[in-house]
């Protein structure tokens, strides 16, 4: 999933920074949603305990708490594997991302079950493991793209193994590294719904309800506002991703 | 510029006299701490049934010397016989499951018929170091024909499983009560994504085609596509639900089609969706990525545009294009999983019927099998890949 | 300045360099002249350390440069690739300022240098401090490359191949830019370069190299006119007078005399160039003015003396 940044035009106004929290915040305005989908449940006015302001939040705090950890242990475990001498380890760390990529996401959070319980903790066990896939993935392609005579010049300027990694390789590797968070951050908000079978809350907690219950109504409630999280966290990272980089004082 | 002043890689000379990637001692540490940490972990967790809470057995010393010893052992291998590593690893993967099924059947002997015997921290950690170990094996001897004994592992777990030597795990047990019901479901769960795949090329295919000869259509296909993609697949269930049982409430001869709010239609209507994404994306990328010279080449020699597609265009994109096929495949085992919670079936019944009961080896049940299916689809289609990829002249 | 002792590079059994004893006059520009694989590069990298010598030492200001970290020592030495390795995520001002803010320089400083550098390569500062390395042209950039190189005002001068991915035109105008440069501030210049025009044009001396080892050192004249062995000779060609002679300004040649009635030259035209308006105009002498005033006259038999030097050597 080494996703790139999106080659956007500057001048393009980035609507969706304005219109999806806009529409993720009226729709959390008491009664809204309920009234929108009462059509679809039969006359009945769902009413929503904990309120649904407070599951967008616990969906929101799990998802950046994962986005936190995961740079934390990503960041630095692409630094480490991409230094000169490792290669076995940059392997090793692009065969396990490889498999994070390709196996079902349930069933990484179902099988963290077993050892966490139920609750929050294996939905966040979960969500770090598969946001790490992205972030580690682009953070080691960004390193490994910095051009070698760049280094060399570093090198020859008499920068120290941290200077260059500091002033030149991590900013030049920071766009496709922030793309990474970028696409980690979001599908996770998509993961998250999932933990709600384990018992995290959140915003899956509606869907996974309204699929017992057979309410139409209650699941679109939770499926809207996950998407509308989905939506303006993306918008919003890629006002950070694509934005000029800012000069390094 | 002469040769460049990088030193070698760090590990060569110190373990073996060919090429090695460096680091590769670091990856054989990295295995052989949690072998290490597993042998003196808990090995099986002895339970009354299948969901009482139970107490944890830890292998018996004489075990534990032994454990210590094939921990430590591939890294002393590759020291001293650097050719024989995957042999010492295959080795540790094999003693992994031995010991699994020793303790599994020493725990159970004696106790009811209920008792279930399952693997505990300790034979997860240890399988852990010693697939690591295989891997750092593979990458100490690649150059080798020495590399084959990092799978030696295989052939004696198949018949480990086959002798009935593992059968008092608790996952078999488990396994073998379901038996035919199992195999339905994973039936059911290869049907869900071998027709959500087909319905999607069959979509997807001329879809890309067409839009990959023009700017905007192109733009908005895959702007959709990526639409689609942002909203988390169980809400992309949900949100199906409604117009499907609206359609079928509408149309009742539609209902007697089968189609419904619930079961297998939105589920596979969903798993289409998803699966349109990465086939229409990559389609238009390689179909537009063919380079514009040897399109005019091929024009120059007066190929008709039939000629032109059938002969250049789709030969030179089809290795991309089929990267896209596998990404989706394997994305569509994970959200047919997901389909089971509204009543899709599929292995995902499994997983959540575990969930629901808090049984675990009902979660293994789904969740390992659904993960070896994505792998193995995923080892496949990248086989074909390659496969298609070498007749084309074009490497992967 | 720069002294090179039996210094050595092996690679497995293959030596890059070897046994290789040389010193680098003290400002002056000295050509590491060679064909690709010789070892020249190799060699200069041995100078700042980004490779290690497998024997023999380095000596800088008689310092033996193993007793100096690494990083130390680089950032004393300046430094300019063919790929100019500008980093573009900096601006031309921080590109330049590298150096001195490894160093700890204060900013008003640093500023102040940048300034004076970018003046000195030939770029208005104000134009182009804050510009992107992305928007420069091939030859800019290199004039940012040879600023950085200089931020710190080290005593010597590394390049490696420093304008071989320019175009001839960029090439000949930072040729001439840089052998200005080099005369105002006469650092100890190392160049490597596989261009026998470049090295003839611009080298104090030149030291030719081949197959890991010296072939000859001296002059741009000793390697012409005493070439030490068939080698050198052969590597410089047969027409290496013509070549010597078009590295050269007709400037460098003219005498007093009377310009009167003599066809005109202009005294930034090489003597190569020189010689052809000669036999063009069918004048044995010619008028070389500057920025249009009489500097002297430039005669025919000066030109051959060379010539017949080399003939004499040749034989």
């Amino acid at each position: 999933m080494t996703s790139v940044p999106a080659s956007r035009r500057p001048s393009r106004v980035p609507w969706g920074v304005i219109v999806w929290p806009a529409l993720l915040a009226f729709c959390l305005l008491p009664g809204v949603l309920p009234r929108l989908v009462q059509p679809l449940t039969a006359g009945e006015r769902l009413t929503f305990e904990p309120p649904l302001w407070q599951l967008t939040l616990t969906h929101l705090g799990l998802v950046l708490l994962a986005t936190g950890v995961v740079l934390l242990i990503g960041v630095p475990l692409a630094v480490v594997v991409t230094r000169p001498g490792r290669e076995a380890l940059r392997h090793l760390t692009e065969t396990l991302v490889g498999l994070g990529q390709t196996v079902p996401t349930f069933a990484v959070l179902a099988l963290a079950v077993p050892a966490l319980g139920f609750g929050w903790a294996p939905t966040l066990l979960g969500l770090i493991v598969y946001g790490l896939v992205p972030v580690v993935s682009n953070g080691v392609a960004g390193l490994l793209s910095v051009e070698g005579h760049l280094l060399d010049a570093a090198r020859g300027m008499g920068m120290s193994p941290w200077q260059r990694l500091q002033r030149v390789e991590l900013p030049l590797a920071l766009p496709v590294l922030l793309a990474g968070v970028r696409t980690s951050t979001v599908y996770n908000v998509g993961t998250a719904t999932i933990g709600a079978a384990l018992g995290a809350g959140g915003l899956g907690a509606p869907i996974i309800n309204g699929l017992s219950q057979q309410n139409p109504g209650l699941v679109l409630v939770g499926a809207v506002l996950a998407a509308l999280l989905a939506l303006s966290l993306d918008a919003l990272l890629g006002l950070v991703v694509s934005s000029p980089l800012s000069p390094a004082e | 510029m002469s040769v460049s002043g990088q030193p070698g890689a760090g590990v060569r000379g110190a373990y073996a006299p060919w090429s090695v990637p460096g680091g590769t001692g670091t990856v054989l540490v990295l295995a052989t701490l949690p072998m290490l940490a597993g042998t003196l972990l808990p090995w099986v967790l002895l339970r009354p049934n299948r969901l009482a809470p139970g107490d944890s057995l830890r292998l018996p010393p004489a075990l534990v010397g032994a454990g210590l010893l094939l921990a430590a052992l591939p890294l002393l291998t590759a020291r001293l016989f650097p050719r024989l590593t995957g042999l010492a690893a295959s080795l540790a993967v094999v003693a992994g499951f031995w010991a699994l099924g020793t303790q599994t059947q020493a725990a159970v002997a004696g106790q009811a018929p209920f008792a279930r015997a399952s693997a505990a921290s300790g034979v997860w950690l240890f399988w852990l170091g010693a697939g690591i170990a295989t891997y750092g094996a593979g990458l100490l001897t690649r150059s080798r024909p020495e590399r084959w004994l990092a799978w030696a592992w295989g052939p004696p777990v198949a018949a480990l499983f086959l002798s009935g030597h593992l059968n008092a795990w608790s996952v078999l047990i488990e396994g073998r009560s379901e038996g035919p019901r199992w195999v339905q479901e994973l039936g059911q769960h290869l049907r869900l994504v071998g027709e959500g795949l087909g319905l999607a090329l069959l979509i997807g295919v001329p879809l890309a085609v067409w839009a990959s000869g023009r700017e905007r259509a192109a733009g908005t296909v895959l702007g959709a596509a990526n639409a689609v993609q942002t909203l988390p697949s169980l809400a992309l269930l949900g949100l199906l639900i409604a117009p499907l049982s609206a359609l079928a409430n509408a149309f009742p001869a539609l209902r007697a089609l089968g189609i419904s709010g619930i079961g297998v239609a939105p589920a596979l209507t969903a798993l289409t969706l998803y699966a349109l994404l990465p086939i229409l994306r990559n389609g238009v990328v390689a179909l537009r990525g063919v380079p514009s010279g040897t399109l005019d080449a091929a024009r120059g020699m007066g190929m008709t545009p039939a000629q032109l597609f059938w002969r250049v265009r789709l030969p030179l994109a089809l290795p991309v294009w089929l990267s896209g096929v596998r990404q989706a495949a394997v994305l569509l085992v994970g959200v047919a999983a997901v389909a089971a919670l509204i009543g899709a079936g599929g292995l995902g019944t499994y997983i959540f019927k575990g969930l629901q009961s808090a049984a675990t080896d009902l979660i293994l049940l789904g969740a390992v099998p659904a993960a070896l299916l994505a792998l193995g689809l995923d080892a496949a289609l990248r086989g074909l890949e390659r496969l298609l990829g070498r007749h084309f002249g074009r490497g992967p | 300045m720069i002294e090179l002792q039996h210094l050595e590079r092996r690679y497995g059994d293959a030596y890059a360099v070897r046994d290789l004893n040389l010193k680098f006059p003290e400002g002056e520009l000295t050509a590491l002249l060679g064909p690709s694989g010789c070892g020249k590069t190799t060699t200069l990298r041995m100078i700042n350390r980004l490779t290690e010598p497998s024997a023999g030492r380095v000596l800088l200001g008689g310092r033996d440069t193993r007793d100096l970290r690494p990083e130390e020592l680089r950032r004393g030495l300046g430094y300019v690739i063919q790929q100019i390795g500008l980093f573009p995520h900096l601006t031309v001002a921080q590109n330049v300022a590298t150096v001195p803010e490894l160093l700890g320089w204060d900013r008003r400083r640093t500023a102040r240098r940048v300034d004076d550098l970018l003046e000195l390569v030939g770029l208005d500062p104000a134009v182009y401090r804050a510009k992107k390395p992305g928007e420069l042209s091939g030859g800019q950039a290199q004039r940012v490359g040879v600023a950085r190189a200089l931020a710190a005002d080290p005593p010597v001068l590394l390049m490696d191949e420093p304008f071989g991915a320019l175009d001839p035109l960029a090439r000949d105008r930072l040729q001439d830019a840089f052998k200005d440069i080099q005369q105002r501030l006469r650092k100890t210049v190392v160049l490597v370069t596989h261009d026998i025009d470049e090295a003839l044009r611009l080298g104090d001396r030149i030291a030719l190299m081949h197959a890991g080892t010296l072939a000859q050192f001296g002059t741009p004249d000793d390697l012409i006119h005493r070439p030490a062995s068939p080698f050198v000779r052969h590597f410089l060609g047969e027409d290496a007078v013509l070549r010597q002679l078009a590295g050269r300004a007709a400037a460098e040649f003219v005498r007093p005399g009377d310009p009167a009635g003599l066809p005109r030259i202009a005294d930034t035209l090489d003597a190569r160039s020189a010689l052809g308006v000669m036999l063009r105009e069918g004048s044995d002498a010619l008028a070389v003015l500057r920025e249009g005033v009489p500097l002297g006259v430039l005669r025919w038999d000066d030109l051959r003396v060379r010539e017949a030097q080399a003939r004499k050597a040749q034989a």
